[in-house]
């Protein structure tokens, strides 16, 4: 264990042996002559020769100790389901209040509010003191910037106005705090102290923190059940230290969270530079909006049910119908941290957490039989969001130092791998399941690796072992597919991609055994190694200890208690009344999931290009010869081009004016201009239908399917459409490996919603966001703005220009 | 009665989480003992150990440049000694006195067989960077090591990271940020890498717009991408910084040989083109660099610098007529290049 620690603080000499393959003489004497203090392997009475015993995995640091815990020792953990809090709204203000469990708001939580409560506290009237951060006594209470900007759109509780669907009725008070003294990914590991882990959890109503951070993470993810219909507004407090210092080597504890991928407005959309400190809390109005809300011209009107199925469940057997487009719902969501030049750093930490949204189609519950509801596994037990047998799986990819913390390599560039795979938080745990269909709404949540899954047979009296499971796939980032397709392997899985399938047990008998299995090898941050078959995968592959079953799946007829109602057990002789796609009907096309959009003739084109290498080569466009040498020329994070007209990454003038009004139809066509590299690139706030990866392959998982992450693959493109609408402000557009985004892998867009002036902006609800925005700086004593130095967003004036 | 009191134990409060900095720097595990501490040159051509000499006790800004990149990192070091300027003119403005707790500048030659400490020195000074600023190079083996260690891994020089690092070794704390972002924010960033700026200052950003207004930011073609590449470098009717003053440079030169200089200097150059020549030889340590702007760039840009030239002359005027006598200082923004 001393050998390995002191190796890790070895780490560029073991690295770089990897990088040159072999290790010289002429390398020995290098080392042992110029090593700097404290450098040298050597010294320390560990020979370089020892980095060849370590894998690739995790990149640049020793294997991670493992104090003795095995794999499918312990079951899963299930998301943390967040209590929902009633909100009432306040007499003679816009104001809502948190209601207690005897209907009384709660004394010490302030209430929500349109504009953030920075605006009153500038004004340091009487409630100065009141307002402001109560741990620091410096700034204000709440996090969000000031001014109409950050105001919450479409809030209105006025019976006549547009948005009074959209005005928050239930509420969710989290924590993003220091871990829960006794988290641990098993129960042969240590506990993670309490700044090596930092994660969201459920907040008491007028809890009053602490300087030096308060204990209210799961190690868990969390998960908010959300139901079209129902407008949230979650309020987050930054519960950890005030000293920025004390992070456990790795974190910022400036937050901003980031609702991806939730139809919200720029101000909600957690990714605008509006962070907050320690002590203060951020609402955000997370509206359950349902896009293509002001078109209701291009409803699916050939569909009798289309009115019907843009709803969401009731707490009966009903639906809450609601105004957009039901081809736009969405399902399996997630929410994680987006503070610029930290992100990375502070998801791998724990800042991350899930949000599926149930609609009529998709309520989770098999006992409603409503000719809108799919019946997708689930269960019975609640009338919406049942949970029995629609599972959560959030896989991440830590790794640990030597007292077993958390750890991370501030400086790998490439991007961080650890070497196992945890899902919720268990290391490789197992699940007890039922001889029935399954939903699982996976997630990778890790930093840079990407995962390829399968299902394969452990043990089974039936079917020999490593026989490949085949399952449904559903879903991708929360998408439903039009056909469910069948699948014997996923599609690989980019950070942030959200893939459901379905799997039927139902062949299997009492006492068998299943593994969710990932194929593959991944040993440097950039892109994956590739797949490797099953049969490999089962035994182990030497480079990548993540290869292999990440967890179990144990089947049992009976005996399993239930999560929706903890006082039930159930026998396994229910029937599944749930969806079963091998039906004629499912497989003719007769039944489907959802409904394409269809694909017309854009309005404008957009060509954005990551990681260009400058404007290509120096040769000569005319005679291809190279004037003096051909020479590579410095990359750009990215470059754009609009409609066939190029422009530099830095033209912001140009560039950000993305999107002068709502409701265009645009074409995006993103290319990896690195060849090297894999970038799973994420659009803000809107999904888009994606059509082609220029002449590479296109799987039916993704093909016309709606996305909102893409894995550009090395070199490659992909294009898609998409159409803005009911929000303004600032968006982004990025590289979710979350490594690349902090090295400004990141643009900003910009909408526009409609001028005081045009019919539709009392619609809107939106106010200033007609407008450019000025940049919000937050600080612990309270955020400013500054006219941007440079644009970040302008007007849409593009003209071609003319040579004079 | 109360009141005072509560100010007091806040006060207090503040104090000790000022301390408790203190004993982090020894849990950081990126610090002493993780940074190394190999024996590169200064541009002064002086022996500085990369811990004890240049890091240690101290808050840096820490870039990594190759002086021969005709790319866009030669902006990255103009934007920094912006930079720079900014934090000393605001000391300066304070009236405070050069302090050991002020942030150093540290550029790290990836390149150091070809950046000679000679080499750096003339690069150093073609930046105008002020004092506190370290160019270093060294033995390969040695930049090789610290750049690893700092997260720099490229394998090729023109794939080097542009990010820079921000340093607080009393608190072992880094963070990134990026030199094409605001200016202004970015010193205010780095000024708060020290705890002690950062406690109890209202974010000092200069010349706040109020609340939640729209920008007022002018709508002018070419101003960003002038602002975030040109003017780390050039001024209009400014004087001349690194490279020429370009006031006026739309009557001095064709329009086809200015729009083919800005989106290609170096073609230029190599084909022997009599004036980018002799723009060469009069900015001899920094040569214009290719931005690989598009004719559509180039043209926004050169609309900006007209703009820009038409109000220099204007304001010049306007003095002119209001304060006859005063010319002497006029002659100054009469370069031609």
């Amino acid at each position: 264990m001393q050998e390995a620690e002191r190796a890790r603080e070895n780490r560029l000499e073991i690295v770089k042996a990897h990088s040159h393959g072999e290790i010289t003489k002429r390398d020995m004497f290098r080392w042992g002559i110029y090593g700097a203090s404290g450098l040298i392997a050597a010294k320390h009475g560990l020979s370089p020769f020892v980095r060849s015993a370590y894998a690739a995995v995790p990149t640049g640091t020793p294997a991670s100790p493992l104090f003795g815990a095995q794999k499918f020792h312990e079951p899963l953990n299930r998301a943390v389901v967040q209590p929902r809090i009633p909100l009432v709204a306040a007499a003679g203000s816009d104001d809502v209040l948190w209601m207690d469990p005897n209907g009384r708001p709660y004394a010490n939580e302030m209430p929500g509010r349109r504009l953030s409560y920075h605006d009153e506290w500038s004004k340091k009237g009487a409630n100065w003191q009141r307002l402001s951060n109560p741990l620091t006594g410096r700034g204000p209470c709440e996090g969000r910037p000031p001014g109409e900007f950050f105001a919450h759109q479409r809030w209105s509780k006025d019976p006549t106005s547009a948005n009074r669907d959209l005005f928050p009725k239930v509420g969710y008070i989290m924590s993003l705090g220091q871990c829960r003294s006794s988290t641990k990914y098993c129960n042969e590991m240590p506990a993670q102290n309490a700044n090596a882990m930092w994660s969201f959890g459920p907040r008491q109503a007028g809890w009053r923190g602490s300087n030096s951070g308060s204990r209210l993470g799961y190690g868990a993810p969390c998960l908010i059940k959300a139901r079209y219909g129902e407008p949230l507004l979650t309020r987050i407090y930054n519960d950890l230290p005030v000293d920025r210092t004390q992070n456990g080597g790795f974190g910022r504890n400036e937050i901003s969270t980031h609702f991806h991928n939730a139809h919200n407005g720029a101000e909600s959309d957690g990714a605008c530079n509006a962070y907050h400190f320690p002590g203060t809390f951020y609402d955000y109005h997370w509206g359950t909006t349902l896009a293509r809300r002001d078109m209701p011209n291009i409803r699916a009107f050939n569909d009798p049910n289309y009115q019907r199925k843009a709803s969401g469940p009731d707490d009966g057997t009903g639906l809450v119908m609601v105004e957009g487009d039901y081809r736009e719902l969405q399902g399996t969501l997630w929410f994680h941290d987006h503070r610029f030049f930290f992100t990375a750093e502070n998801v791998h930490k724990g800042n991350f957490a899930l949000c599926n949204y149930y609609s009529g189609p998709d309520r989770a519950c098999t006992s409603v039989v409503d000719g809108v509801n799919l019946l997708l596994p689930s269960g019975d037990s609640l009338p919406w969001g049942n949970q029995d047998f629609d599972v959560n799986l959030a896989v991440t990819n830590p790794a640990f130092d030597k007292d077993g913390q958390l750890f991370f390599d501030i400086f790998d560039t490439d991007g961080f791998l650890g070497d196992m795979l945890a899902v919720n938080g268990s290391y490789y745990p197992y699940m007890e399941v039922l001889p029935r269909r399954y939903r699982f709404r996976i997630l990778n949540a890790s930093m840079s690796r990407f995962i390829k899954l399968a299902v394969a047979v452990n043990n089974s009296r039936t079917f020999s072992s490593g026989t490949t499971v085949p399952f449904w796939f559903i879903a991708n980032d929360g998408n439903l597919l039009v056909n469910p397709v069948q699948l014997m392997e996923m599609e690989e899985q980019g950070v942030a991609e959200r893939y459901d399938i379905v799997i039927d047990f139902s062949a299997f008998a009492d006492g068998d055994s299943v593994y969710l299995v990932n194929l593959l090898q991944q040993t440097s941050g950039m892109k994956p190694d590739g797949a490797v078959s099953m049969s490999n995968a089962l035994k182990g592959v030497a480079a990548d200890p993540c290869v292999g079953p990440i967890m179990e799946f144990r089947v049992r007829r009976g005996g399993i208690k239930s999560v929706d109602d903890p006082s039930r057990t159930y026998t396994g002789l229910e029937a599944d009344p749930s969806a079963d796609f091998s039906t004629s009907d499912w497989k003719g096309g007769l039944r489907t999931l959802t409904t394409q959009i269809p694909v017309v003739a854009p309005v404008r084109e957009r060509v954005i290009e990551f990681n260009r290498s400058g404007g290509g080569d120096s040769r000569d466009p005319k005679t291809g010869q190279c004037i003096p040498e051909c020479g590579t020329i410095e990359s750009f994070p990215w470059a754009v081009k609009i409609n066939g007209q190029a422009a530099h990454s830095l033209n912001a003038n140009r560039i950000g004016a993305l999107v002068p009004k709502p409701g265009e139809v645009e074409y995006w066509t993103l290319v990896n201009g690195g060849t090297g590299w894999d970038h799973p690139i994420h659009l803000h706030f809107e999904e888009g239908i994606t059509l082609d990866r220029g002449g590479a392959s296109i799987g039916p998982t993704e093909k016309l399917v709606r996305k909102d992450v893409w894995r550009l693959r090395p070199g490659g493109t992909v294009r898609f459409q998409v159409r803005f609408g009911e929000f303004g402000g600032s968006y982004v557009n990025h590289c979710h490996n979350t490594v690349h985004e902090d090295f400004a892998m990141l643009l900003r867009y910009q909408l526009l919603t409609p001028a005081p002036n045009d019919p539709d902006f009392a619609k809107t609800g939106s106010r200033p966001h007609w407008q450019i925005s000025n940049t919000p700086i937050p600080s612990p004593d309270g955020v400013t703005f500054r006219v941007p130095e440079v644009l970040p967003e302008a007007q849409p004036t593009f003209k071609p220009p003319t040579r004079a | 009665m109360f009141r005072p009191l509560m100010r007091t134990s806040m006060i207090a409060g503040m104090a000790l989480a000022l301390f408790a900095a203190g004993p982090a720097a020894a849990a950081s595990p990126w610090g002493e003992g993780y940074l190394p501490d190999a024996p590169l040159t200064d541009q002064d051509g002086r022996t500085r150990r990369f811990y004890s000499d240049v890091l240690k006790g101290r808050i840096a800004v820490i870039a990594f440049i190759y002086t021969s990149c005709r790319d866009i990192c030669p902006v990255v070091t103009a934007r920094l000694a912006q930079v720079q300027d900014r934090l000393n003119q605001e000391r300066r403005d304070k009236g405070g006195a050069e302090r050991a707790a002020d942030p150093v500048f540290v550029a790290i030659s990836i390149d150091p067989v070809t950046d000679t400490p000679a080499r750096l020195k003339d690069y150093a000074e073609a930046f105008g960077v002020g004092p506190g600023w370290s160019f270093l190079t060294g033995r390969p083996e040695d930049i090789e090591l610290v750049r690893y260690k700092l997260g720099e891994r490229s394998r090729k020089l023109v794939d080097h990271s542009k990010t820079i690092l921000l340093y607080n070794d009393a608190t072992g704390e880094w963070a990134r940020d990026s030199a094409f972002g605001d200016l202004t924010v970015l010193a205010s960033t780095i000024r708060a890498m020290n705890p002690a700026f950062s406690a109890g200052t209202p974010a000092a950003t200069g010349g706040a717009p109020a609340i939640g207004e729209a920008s007022i930011a002018p709508d002018l073609p070419g101003q960003s991408l002038f602002l975030k590449t040109c003017a780390a470098c050039h001024t209009v009717g400014g004087g001349t910084r690194v490279g020429p003053d370009l006031a006026g440079v739309g009557s001095r030169r064709s329009r086809d040989w200015l729009v083919s200089y800005v989106t290609d200097p170096q073609r230029m150059r190599a084909q022997g083109d009599a004036t980018a020549l002799d723009l060469a030889r009069a900015f001899p340590s920094v040569r214009m660099p290719n931005l690989s702007l598009s004719d559509t760039d180039a043209a926004d840009v050169l609309a900006y610098v007209e703009a820009m030239t038409y109000g220099a002359r204007e304001a010049a005027k306007d003095k002119e007529a209001s304060a006859e006598p005063a010319d002497a200082h006029a002659h100054h923004h009469h370069h031609h290049h």
